[in-house]
C-alpha cells in the first residue's frame, strides 16, 4: 500500500527550531494552497512563537483573547527560563486557556490542528502546546427525528462528539461513567468515544470492544454505520446486531446497564453493543409509561412485528395451498374479490410489496412537505386505481398494509429493512411449498436469530439460552418487580438492583 | 468446526423433540393401540425413569466438560466411540424416519401431487443449516418453542373442545394389556432417545444448577406426551377396522370428521414445528455423535454427511412404518444396553472415579 504523503514528516518530532517546525507543518498542510490553515507568528517574553489552527474550526474570538494577546502582553521576563522549558513556562504565566497541554509529535499536532484545537510552536523548545479551541459550527440539540416518542425525554444526539458526550454525562452523573478517546482509520482518522460505567460493564465485553476497534484497518471509517459493518459479528446477518440510537436517555440507560456505547464525530448517533433482539424491539416510552400502558403497547408493538413478518407468507400459503384451511364465509369473500384479477396470489403479493417500498423510499428522498402528497398518491389513488382495474384484489391491499404498518412499528430501522428482506424471503418459500415452507423457513429464522451473537453474547437471550432477567421483555411489568441488573452486567456489579432494595 | 451441545439447552431439546417422536410413533405408527396409546406412554416413562436417574447420577458425579469426554475417561476411549457410532446410525435413521413423517403430511395436507424429493430436499437442507448453526442455536430455539407449544395447544384445545369425549377413552386397556406392553416397549425406546442428547452435551456454567437434567426433562415429556395421545384418543372413537396405515392416521389426528377443517390450522403448525424440530435435532445428534466417534471429523462435514446419509435411507424407503415399528420394539434395549455397558465400565474397570463426588 502507498504511504500517505509526508508520512516521514508525520512520524516525526518537533525540532526546537522554529522555522524548521512551522516549514514542516506548512509542508503537512499543502500551504499555502490550504487557504484555511493560519500560520500566526507572534512575539513574546523575548522569544518568537507560531500559532496554527484551522478556520473556521477553532474560535477566532479564544485564540485573539487568550493566546495571542495573552502571549504579546505578558511583561515577564523570559530571557532567564532556558529554551527548552519554554512551553511548560508559557502554558503557567501567559497562555489562558483552561485545556492545554505540552505536545511533541507532529502527527499529534497536525490530527489536534484539524480537529479545532490550536498549536503553539515555540522557538527553542522541543515542545508544543496543544489548547483547546474548538468551536466550529454546529447543530443545536434538537427532537429526535427516528426515535419519536409521546412520554419521554425529547433531545437527541447530535453531529458533535464533545455536545454528545456532554448529553451523556447530564443524563448519567457518576465518575464511573468512563469516556475512552481513540480514532479509527488508518489514513483519515474519526475520532471516537468508548463510554462506559467502570464496575457495571465487563471487562471481558470491554476487551472485546477495543480489540475490534483496534484491529480495524480501513483506510477512512465513515461514521458509525461503517463503524458497526467493521466490528459486527456476524456480517452476513440480515439483523443488526448492535443498536444506533439517537436518543441520549436510551443511550444512558444502556450505559447503566453494563452495555457499551460508542460516539463518533459527525454521528448523531450512538452505537450500543451487546445488544439483544429485545433492546431492538423495545421503544423508550415502554419504560416511562405506566406499566400497564407500556405493556399493552409492546404487545401491539409484537403482534405488529408478527404480522410484518409472516402476514403476506400467510397469505399466499394459504390462499395456494390450503383454501380448505380459511373458513368459508371469508374464503368466498376471497374468491369473489379475485375473480376478475389476472394474477396469481403471489404476483399480487409481490407486485402490492414492490409499490409499497417505492412510495415508502420516494417519501424518504423528497422534501418532507412533499411526503403527504406522496403518501395521498401512493396510497389512495394508485391502490383505488389498481383495485378498480382489477390489477390487485383488495384483500392484498389489506394485507400489505396491515404488514407495512407492523413494519413501523419496529423501532429499528436496520431490523425493519432486515424483516422486509426476510418478508419476500418466506413468501417466495410459502408461494413454492404452502404452510410447509412458512414453517420452515420461520424456524430456519427463529434457528439463524438464536445462533447470531452481539459482541460475544448471546442475541435471544435472556429468554434463549435463558439468563435470569427483569419481567421485561415481552410484557413491562411493574417496576418494583424489575429488581435484576441486565445479564450483560458484570456479574458482582455494584449497579445491583437487588442490594438497594 | 466443533459441534457442541450446552446442557442447560438440551432440556428444551429433549422435551421439543422426544415428545414429537413419541406422539408420532404411538399415535401414526401403532394405531393397533386404538385409544389406549396415553397408557403405553406412561409405561414407557415408567421404564426410562432409572436410565434418567443413571443419566443424572453420572452428570452430577462427572467433572466439567462434555458428558462424553467424562464417559471417554472412565470407560475408555474404545468403547465409548463404538457406542457413539452406533447411536449415530441410530440418531441419522430416525433423522429419515420422521423426515418421511413430515413429507407424509405434507403431502396428506396439501401438496399431494409434490415428489418425495421435492418435499424432503428443503427440509433436510434446512435441518443441515440448524445443525450447522450449532447446538446452542438449536436448543436456544428449542426454548422458544418449547413457550409457544402450550398457546398453540391451548387454541388446538380449545378448538375442538367439542369434538372431545372421554367416553372414547374406554375400554381404557384398549387392545389389551399384551399389546399395550409391547407398545410401552416400543415408546420406552422412544423416550429413551433422551440418551442421545444427554451423550451429545456439555456441562456448562448455567447448568451446575440444574438437579434433574435428565430425568426433569423425561419426566415432563412422558406426562405431556400420554396427556396429548389421551386428548388425540378423544377426538374419535375406537374402532377394529380402521385403516392401519400413517395416512389414516394423519387423517385421524389432523380432522376428526366433525370439526370445521379451519381448525386444523394450529395444530397444523404445531406437528409441522415439532417434526422439524425433531428432524434437526436429530441430524444435529448424528452429525455430533459421528464428531465424537471420529473426533477430527470437521462439524460442518459431518453435518453434511449425516443429512446426505439421513435423505438416502429416506429415499429408499428404509425408514416407513413397518420397519420404524420392527426395529422400535428393539430400540428401548438396544439404547439401554448401550448406555448399561458405558456406565458400568467403569465399575467393572475398578470403579475409581465414578462412585466419588469431583471436586
Amino acid at each position: 500500500m502507498a504511504d500517505m504523503p509526508h508520512a516521514d514528516l508525520l512520524r516525526s518530532a518537533l525540532t526546537g527550531v522554529l522555522e524548521t517546525d512551522v516549514g514542516h507543518l506548512k509542508t503537512i498542510f499543502n500551504f499555502p494552497e490550504n487557504a484555511d490553515i493560519i500560520f500566526r507568528p507572534i512575539a513574546a517574553g523575548g522569544f518568537s512563537l507560531c500559532a496554527v489552527y484551522t478556520e473556521g474550526m477553532a474560535r477566532d474570538d479564544k485564540i485573539a483573547d487568550f493566546i495571542v494577546r495573552a502571549c504579546q502582553s505578558f511583561d515577564t521576563n523570559a530571557q532567564g527560563v532556558a529554551p527548552e522549558s519554554r512551553a511548560e513556562f508559557l502554558l503557567k504565566n501567559a497562555v489562558a486557556i483552561p485545556q492545554a497541554r505540552p505536545e511533541y509529535r507532529l502527527g499529534e499536532l497536525v490530527q489536534q490542528i484539524l480537529g479545532g484545537m490550536t498549536a503553539l510552536v515555540i522557538d527553542g523548545c522541543k515542545d508544543g502546546l496543544l489548547m483547546e479551541t474548538r468551536g466550529f459550527e454546529k447543530r443545536a440539540v434538537q427532537r429526535t427525528i427516528s426515535e419519536s416518542v409521546v412520554a419521554g425525554s425529547q433531545e437527541g444526539f447530535v453531529e458533535s462528539l464533545r455536545t454528545n458526550i456532554t448529553l451523556m454525562r447530564r443524563y448519567v452523573q457518576s465518575p464511573c461513567l468512563i469516556t475512552e478517546m481513540t480514532t479509527v482509520g488508518t489514513r483519515v482518522p474519526l475520532r471516537i468515544a468508548i463510554l462506559y460505567m467502570k464496575g457495571v460493564t465487563r471487562e471481558d465485553t470491554l476487551a472485546e470492544m477495543r480489540r475490534r476497534i483496534k484491529t480495524i484497518t480501513a483506510a477512512v471509517v465513515h461514521g458509525l454505520g461503517q463503524l458497526e459493518q467493521l466490528i459486527e459479528d456476524s456480517p452476513f446477518a440480515l439483523t443488526p446486531q448492535m443498536m444506533l440510537t439517537e436518543r441520549p436517555d436510551r443511550a444512558a440507560s444502556c450505559v447503566l446497564d453494563g452495555q457499551i456505547i460508542v460516539l463518533a464525530d459527525g454521528a448523531p448517533y450512538a452505537l450500543v453493543a451487546p445488544v439483544t433482539l429485545f433492546h431492538l424491539l423495545h421503544a423508550s416510552d415502554d419504560t416511562f409509561m405506566r406499566w400497564q400502558y407500556g405493556s399493552f403497547l409492546r404487545m401491539i408493538r409484537m403482534l405488529g412485528i408478527l404480522f410484518s413478518l409472516i402476514l403476506p407468507g400467510a397469505y399466499v400459503a394459504l390462499t395456494l395451498y390450503h383454501p380448505h384451511l380459511i373458513p368459508m364465509a371469508l374464503l368466498t369473500s376471497i374468491a369473489e374479490t379475485r375473480a376478475q384479477v389476472p394474477f396469481s396470489a403471489l404476483t399480487e403479493v409481490l407486485l402490492m410489496e414492490f409499490s409499497f417500498y417505492l412510495i415508502n423510499e420516494a417519501s424518504t428522498r423528497i422534501p418532507s412537505q412533499m411526503g403527504s402528497v406522496i403518501g395521498i398518491v401512493g396510497g389512495l389513488i394508485l391502490g383505488q386505481a389498481a383495485v378498480s382495474a382489477s390489477i390487485i384484489s383488495p384483500i392484498v391491499i389489506i394485507v400489505v398494509a396491515l404488514t407495512g404498518l407492523g413494519n413501523f412499528v419496529i423501532p429499528d430501522y436496520g431490523f425493519t429493512v432486515g424483516t422486509t428482506i426476510l418478508r419476500i424471503a418466506i413468501v417466495l418459500v410459502s408461494a413454492m411449498l404452502g404452510l410447509y415452507g412458512l414453517v420452515l423457513s420461520v424456524f430456519l429464522i427463529l434457528c439463524h436469530l438464536c445462533s447470531l451473537r452481539s459482541l460475544g453474547a448471546p442475541f435471544m437471550a435472556p429468554v434463549a439460552p435463558f439468563r435470569p432477567h427483569n419481567p421485561d421483555i415481552l410484557l413491562r411489568l411493574p417496576l418494583w418487580l424489575q429488581k435484576k441488573l441486565l445479564f450483560l452486567a458484570k456479574r458482582r456489579s455494584w449497579m445491583r438492583k437487588e442490594d438497594s432494595e | 468446526m466443533r459441534l457442541t451441545l450446552p446442557l442447560s439447552v438440551a432440556r428444551p431439546l429433549i422435551f421439543a423433540t422426544v415428545s414429537a417422536r413419541l406422539i408420532m410413533g404411538v399415535f401414526l405408527d401403532m394405531p393397533w393401540l386404538y385409544n389406549a396409546g396415553w397408557i403405553s406412554a406412561l409405561a414407557a416413562l415408567v421404564l426410562c425413569v432409572p436410565l434418567g436417574m443413571l443419566a443424572d447420577s453420572f452428570t452430577r458425579l462427572s467433572g466439567p466438560g462434555d458428558i462424553a469426554g467424562a464417559l471417554e475417561r472412565e470407560a475408555g476411549k474404545a468403547p465409548t466411540r463404538i457406542i457413539c457410532g452406533a447411536l449415530c446410525l441410530l440418531a441419522i435413521y430416525e433423522t429419515a424416519v420422521t423426515a418421511r413423517v413430515l413429507s407424509n403430511t405434507v403431502r396428506h395436507v396439501a401438496l399431494s401431487e409434490a415428489s418425495a424429493i421435492s418435499l424432503l430436499l428443503p427440509l433436510l437442507i434446512v435441518a443441515m443449516l440448524a445443525a450447522y448453526f450449532n447446538g446452542l442455536a438449536l436448543g436456544s430455539a428449542a426454548r422458544i418453542w418449547v413457550k409457544i407449544i402450550p398457546f398453540l395447544l391451548l387454541i388446538v384445545i380449545l378448538l375442538q373442545m367439542k369434538s372431545y369425549h372421554a367416553a372414547w377413552l374406554t375400554p381404557v386397556l384398549g387392545p389389551g394389556a399384551e399389546v399395550l406392553a409391547t407398545g410401552a416397549v416400543s415408546a420406552s425406546g422412544w423416550l429413551s432417545l433422551t440418551a442421545m442428547i444427554w451423550l451429545c452435551a456439555e456441562k456448562d456454567d448455567h447448568a451446575a444448577s440444574l438437579r434433574t437434567p435428565v430425568l426433569g426433562p423425561v419426566l415432563i415429556t412422558g406426562i405431556y406426551c400420554a396427556l396429548v395421545l389421551a386428548l388425540l384418543a378423544m377426538m374419535s372413537p375406537p374402532s377394529v377396522r380402521t385403516d392401519l396405515t400413517r395416512t389414516y392416521q394423519l387423517d385421524k389426528m389432523l380432522a376428526n370428521g366433525r370439526a370445521s377443517q379451519a381448525s386444523q390450522l394450529p395444530l397444523i403448525i404445531l406437528w409441522y414445528n415439532s417434526l422439524i424440530f425433531t428432524v434437526s435435532t436429530n441430524l444435529f445428534l448424528g452429525a455430533k455423535l459421528m464428531q465424537l466417534t471420529i473426533p477430527k471429523l470437521d462439524g460442518r462435514l459431518a453435518v453434511l454427511l449425516a443429512g446426505v446419509a439421513a435423505g438416502a435411507t429416506a429415499m429408499f424407503g428404509l425408514a416407513e412404518q413397518g420397519t420404524t415399528v420392527e426395529l422400535s420394539q428393539w430400540l428401548f434395549a438396544l439404547v439401554g444396553a448401550l448406555f448399561a455397558v458405558l456406565l458400568l465400565l467403569p465399575v467393572l474397570k475398578g470403579g475409581k472415579k465414578a462412585c466419588a463426588r469431583s471436586k
